[in-house]
This record gives structure tokens, C-alpha cells and sequence, in this order.
């Protein structure tokens, strides 16, 4: 029984728990103290530890702990502590409870041995990130967060019925999936709607920014790699990913260079960065998958300090918008700094964290003689470091004086966090040998330390560099919103729910007239509690919801 | 900003990229070639100022042809 009590989900889902009922300082403590103590479980969990469970006519494979589960737990239980520091401020009992039900939900995906327990905290993860949309508390959050469930069931959906079927031929361990069944293709389309893969990535761009600036710290870092880790663990070598993570890493950077808002932009980074991992699974060799779950480890972290940053620049001016921004390195010349820890991780300069581990994945490419796809790779290497290296912290830091000025300072607290996770950015890309690379799962031998890898990159960021010069006036922010495919749903759907009943007659019209009411009741509701009740109010119905939805769940699955 | 550091900076950069491709002629080839241009030195700078100035040029098009319309916030 040792091994239950020392699974690393346990300190999130008591903690998580308790946060509704205490008061501020506990809630504080709680939200440092539960990913502390995750950390020292899962280091205290004997190599290859697995945790098995007879109920319910299923056998529950609980906890896994095996080299790859590691690598990303270590990461997302890291982050959260740092995530918690960072939002030291946010003291809401909702943000802060939910905020430790992703954490514990990503930890358990990743710990999770069999498709059912696999499935399971999937789900939480869905749970708790649309109520930390939600908590961005405006009508564009409330909005996105609809648009996110839809999306995100009909995913569950066709993910629950991929397993269903397994189980149905008596697959329950989640191992190597066969390829070419339907079971299969409908778990992968599952997956990679979680990972954000084109055309089904529009959720992302859309809800992420919509958050508070706190949510939007968390929800950058788990349910995407959550999705990668499973891919790597269920789909390694199949072809198809290869080609989808090229397109997906070309998608998310060309949207970056015309995106005007910080957060929106470092959402479609998100997209592009983890293309670069899907690449990787795709490719299928011992280095590939090493280097998706390198690159999953520092993503985390430099993704996550990128989003710190925005949201230091966000807090601190009222401002989120490169059009809006500008002239701020003097006062905010600490998260000037930070940010640019971050740029330089994910553009994988020399001693920072993308070096060591996204050139895993272009080498292996290359080594593979996959030309257009190293070829390709690079590109997105420039067009990562033109748009957060240069461009976002250009406009927001220099370039023109648009009136942008402090009216708060950073807290703090919101600098220890960025801190840690800049350290952690720092140290992977000095010491990689001694941090980093001993984590990774699969047996293979990589040195990013060549002069030739050295003065590649740096060829790559000076030439880009003399580009964006050049061309700097046309990247200009400007007061512009970028189509992309939620486009070809945002109509059709409000037309369904709110325009149908026009084509349908009388009888239609009155289940629009119900729909909008039901919308903009839910809308109400949520506002009042938010404003006028006490705050618990609000945790305590949205646990007594989730805890009714999971019960649901597991009783329906295991019967 | 004046036009005599604009110049200066353009300059600093052309020279830094010439200096890196030097380098790489000269001390650093490419380790393990695996494609025709891996033996080309500078190839890598060639991608970053061909494709920074391609992805910024297109995108300016696209987004002032259909991709971009005035923001709903404003």
C-alpha cells in the first residue's frame, strides 16, 4: 500500500480539497506546500514503482513511474510550485483550488498506467482549466470558456469511445497503441485535439489569453504536454505526426508574427513549440523521443516564463497589446530581463534550455535524412526568435511611446516565481548532463556542445536579426484581430444554437429565445456569485459539480 | 532614433553575420553532414535572413488581404 500513499496526484487533490474552506494564509501555504510535497513523493518512489488496483471489474493500473512518466511529472510539479509563487496574489479560492486540480491532473495523465485512469484525469484536466478560464471573469472569458468545452468534449467523446472499444478487446494497459484500427484513430484524434494540432487548435489561441493572468500561467503548461506525453507513450513513429507537427510549428509561427496581442501570441508559440515535440514523436528514434521530452521539459519552463512576464507587463500597465505598449525597459527593466530569458530559451540560444533540447529533434531529423523537415525546423527557429526575441519585447519595451506607463509595481511574489523558472531555463542549458538529460527515458547519445552547433544558432538569430531590422516598421503592432479556423465554427455554431430556430419557424424560435436565456442566465449567475456572495460560495458549488461529474464518471466507466 | 545609428546598427549586424560565417568555414564545419547544404558555411545565416524577411513581407500580405480585420475590441 506504500506506493498509494506516496503517489504524487495525493498532495494536489487534498490540497485542492481544502483550499475553499481556509482563510488566505493557508490557502498561500497550501498552493507552495502541495507541489513541494508532490516532489518529494515522486523522488521518493522507488524506479519503475507501478500501483495496481482490483475495482470495479477493471484493474486499475494507478501509478507508473517509469522513466518517461518521470521526466514529465518532475516537470509539472516544479512548475507548479513556481506557478504557485508567481501567483501568490491571486487568493481567490476558485483560481487557487482549481489551479491545484490541473496541476494534480496533468501529474496524474502522465503517472496514469491504464487508458481508463489515463482518461480519467484527462477529463480533470478539461474540468479545471475551463474554470480557470472562467475565472478571467469577463464576457470574452465566459464565451471562450463555452467554446473550450465543446471543443474539448467532443474530443473526450471520440477518446472515450476509442478506449471503450479497447477495452473491449481487452486492452487496458496504456502502452504502444496498434496503428490502422478505428479504436486507434479515434484516440489519436483524442489526443491531438489536447495537443493542439491544426485545424484543432483554435481553442488554445482562443481561451488561453481570455484568463486571468494567473490562469493563463497554469493553463499554459499542462494539458498540451499532457497530450505530447501521451502521443510519445501511445503513437511513437507514426508517420503521419511527423508531418502534422511540421505544420504545426510553421502554423503557430506565422500567427505569431502578425499577432498584436502578448498573451495570444505566446498561445499560438504554444502551438508552434509543441509541433517541435509531435515532430519528434513522428520521427520515432531513441533521440527523437528524447528530444520531445527534453523539449517538453523546457517548454514548460521557458513557456512559462514568457507568460509570467506578459502578465507582469499586463499587471503592471492595464495593457496587453503590442499597440498599446512601448518605452517601458526603464521602469520594468527586471521583467525586461525575464522575458528575455525566456525569448532566448525558446529561440534555443546557446546556454539556455531550447539549445539542449530542441536541436535534439532537428539533429534527429537530420540523421534520419528527413531534409524537408530539418530544413522546415529551422525556419520556425527563425520565425521563433523574430517574434518573441525581437518583435513582442521590441514593441512592448522599446519602439514608440504609445503612453503605456507603470500604475502598479510587479509584486514581489510574481518575480520569485519568474526567477525560479528562469533559473531552471539557465541551468538546463549550462549543465544539461547533470539535469536535464539524465531524466531522459530512452537510450540514446547527444553532445549540443559543438562549435558548429554554436555558430549555427547564432547564424540563424543574427541573420534574423538584420531581417527584422530591416523590416521592423512593418511589424508594428496594430489594433487588428487575426482570423483563424474557429472562424469556419464561431458562426455555424451561433447560428445553431441562436439562428436555427429562425429556418425552423415558430416552434424553433422559442428553443433560440431558451438558448439565449440559458447562455446569458449561466453568464448571471456566474457574476453573482463572483461579485455579491461570499467567495467560497462559488468553490464550494463548483467542487460539489465536479465531484458529482467525476462520481458520474467512474461509476458509468466502471460498471 | 537618428539615421547615422540605424546605419551603424545595420552594419554591426552585416559584419557579425560575415565574422559567423567565417567561423564556420574556417573552425567549425559541420560535424556529421548529412545533406548537400550542410557543406555549404552560412547556410543557417541564409535562412535566417531569407526567411525573416519572407515570413514578415507574407504575412503583411495575407493579413492586409483576408487574415486581419479591425480588432473587435477597439
Amino acid at each position: 500500500m506504500s506506493s498509494l500513499f506516496l503517489h504524487p496526484v495525493l498532495p494536489f487533490a487534498v490540497a485542492a480539497l481544502i483550499v475553499p474552506w481556509v482563510g488566505v494564509p493557508v490557502r498561500r501555504a497550501l498552493s507552495l506546500v502541495a507541489p513541494a510535497l508532490a516532489l518529494a513523493s515522486l523522488v521518493a518512489l522507488p524506479d519503475g514503482a507501478v500501483y495496481t488496483l482490483d475495482a470495479l471489474g477493471h484493474d486499475w493500473v494507478l501509478l507508473r513511474a517509469d522513466g518517461l512518466a518521470t521526466v514529465f511529472a518532475t516537470a509539472f510539479i516544479l512548475y507548479a510550485l513556481m506557478a504557485g509563487a508567481y501567483a501568490w496574489h491571486d487568493t481567490g479560492r476558485g483560481p487557487k483550488a482549481m489551479s491545484l486540480v490541473l496541476a494534480g491532473a496533468g501529474t496524474g495523465v502522465v503517472l496514469a498506467g491504464d487508458l481508463l485512469t489515463l482518461f480519467f484525469f484527462w477529463e480533470w484536466l478539461t474540468i479545471a482549466s475551463l474554470f480557470l478560464i472562467w475565472f478571467g471573469n469577463t464576457q470574452k472569458s465566459w464565451d471562450a470558456g463555452f467554446r473550450y468545452l465543446i471543443f474539448h468534449l467532443a474530443g473526450a467523446i471520440v477518446m472515450l469511445t476509442g478506449v471503450l472499444m479497447l477495452l473491449g478487446e481487452g486492452v487496458t494497459v496504456f502502452e504502444v497503441l496498434p496503428t490502422g484500427t478505428t479504436a486507434s484513430w479515434l484516440i489519436l484524434a483524442g489526443m491531438v485535439t489536447n495537443a493542439a494540432v491544426p485545424p484543432l487548435h483554435a481553442w488554445l489561441s482562443d481561451a488561453y489569453p481570455e484568463a486571468s493572468i494567473f490562469g493563463t500561467v497554469f493553463l499554459s503548461a499542462f494539458t498540451t504536454k499532457s497530450a505530447v506525453y501521451a502521443l510519445v507513450r501511445g503513437f511513437p513513429g507514426l508517420e503521419l505526426l511527423m508531418w502534422a507537427g511540421v505544420i504545426m510549428a510553421l502554423f503557430g509561427v506565422f500567427y505569431a508574427v502578425m499577432e498584436n496581442n502578448i498573451r495570444r501570441l505566446l498561445s499560438y508559440h504554444i502551438i508552434s513549440q509543441v509541433g517541435y515535440m509531435v515532430t519528434g514523436i513522428g520521427l520515432g528514434t531513441a533521440l527523437s523521443l528524447n528530444g520531445t521530452s527534453a523539449h517538453a521539459f523546457s517548454h514548460i519552463f521557458y513557456k512559462g516564463l514568457l507568460m509570467m512576464s506578459a502578465g507582469a507587463v499586463i499587471h503592471a500597465t492595464g495593457r496587453g497589446k503590442l499597440s498599446d505598449l512601448g518605452h517601458l525597459a526603464k521602469p520594468l527593466k527586471w521583467t525586461l530581463v525575464l522575458m528575455m530569458i525566456g525569448a532566448f530559451s525558446i529561440s534555443g540560444a546557446p546556454l539556455f534550455s531550447g539549445f539542449v533540447s530542441k536541436s535534439m529533434i532537428v539533429s534527429a531529423a537530420a540523421y534520419g535524412e528527413r531534409a524537408p523537415v530539418e530544413l522546415l525546423l529551422l525556419v520556425v527557429s527563425m520565425g521563433t526568435f523574430l517574434s518573441v526575441a525581437l518583435k513582442m519585447p521590441w514593441f512592448t519595451f522599446a519602439g514608440e511611446d504609445r503612453g503605456a506607463t507603470v500604475l502598479r509595481p510587479v509584486p514581489t511574489s510574481m518575480y520569485v516565481g519568474m526567477g525560479m523558472a528562469a533559473f531552471v531555463c539557465f541551468i538546463t542549458g549550462v549543465i544539461p548532463g547533470a539535469t536535464l538529460y539524465r531524466l531522459l527515458p530512452f537510450d540514446a547519445v547527444y553532445d549540443p556542445f559543438t562549435g558548429h552547433h554554436f555558430v549555427e544558432v547564432l547564424q540563424i538569430m543574427t541573420g534574423t536579426a538584420l531581417g527584422f531590422w530591416l523590416l521592423r516598421a512593418y511589424l508594428v503592432g496594430k489594433a487588428k484581430t487575426t482570423l483563424d479556423t474557429d472562424y469556419l465554427y464561431r458562426r455555424p455554431l451561433g447560428w445553431l444554437i441562436f439562428g436555427a430556430g429562425d429556418a425552423l419557424g415558430a416552434a424553433g424560435q422559442r428553443v433560440a429565445v431558451v438558448n439565449r436565456w440559458a447562455l446569458d442566465s449561466g453568464w448571471r449567475v456566474f457574476q453573482f456569485y463572483r461579485t455579491r456572495r461570499e467567495p467560497s460560495t462559488l468553490a464550494f458549488q463548483a467542487t460539489v459539480v465536479v465531484a458529482t461529474l467525476a462520481v458520474i464518471a467512474f461509476l458509468v466507466l466502471g460498471l | 532614433m537618428s539615421d547615422r545609428l540605424r546605419n551603424r546598427v545595420t552594419l554591426a549586424l552585416v559584419a557579425l553575420l560575415v565574422v559567423l560565417v567565417l567561423v564556420e568555414a574556417v573552425l567549425f564545419p559541420y560535424d556529421h553532414p548529412v545533406f548537400p547544404w550542410h557543406h555549404m558555411p552560412g547556410y543557417s545565416a541564409a535562412i535566417g535572413l531569407v526567411f525573416a524577411i519572407l515570413i514578415v513581407l507574407l504575412s503583411k500580405t495575407l493579413g492586409a488581404w483576408f487574415l486581419q480585420r479591425p480588432d473587435v475590441d477597439e
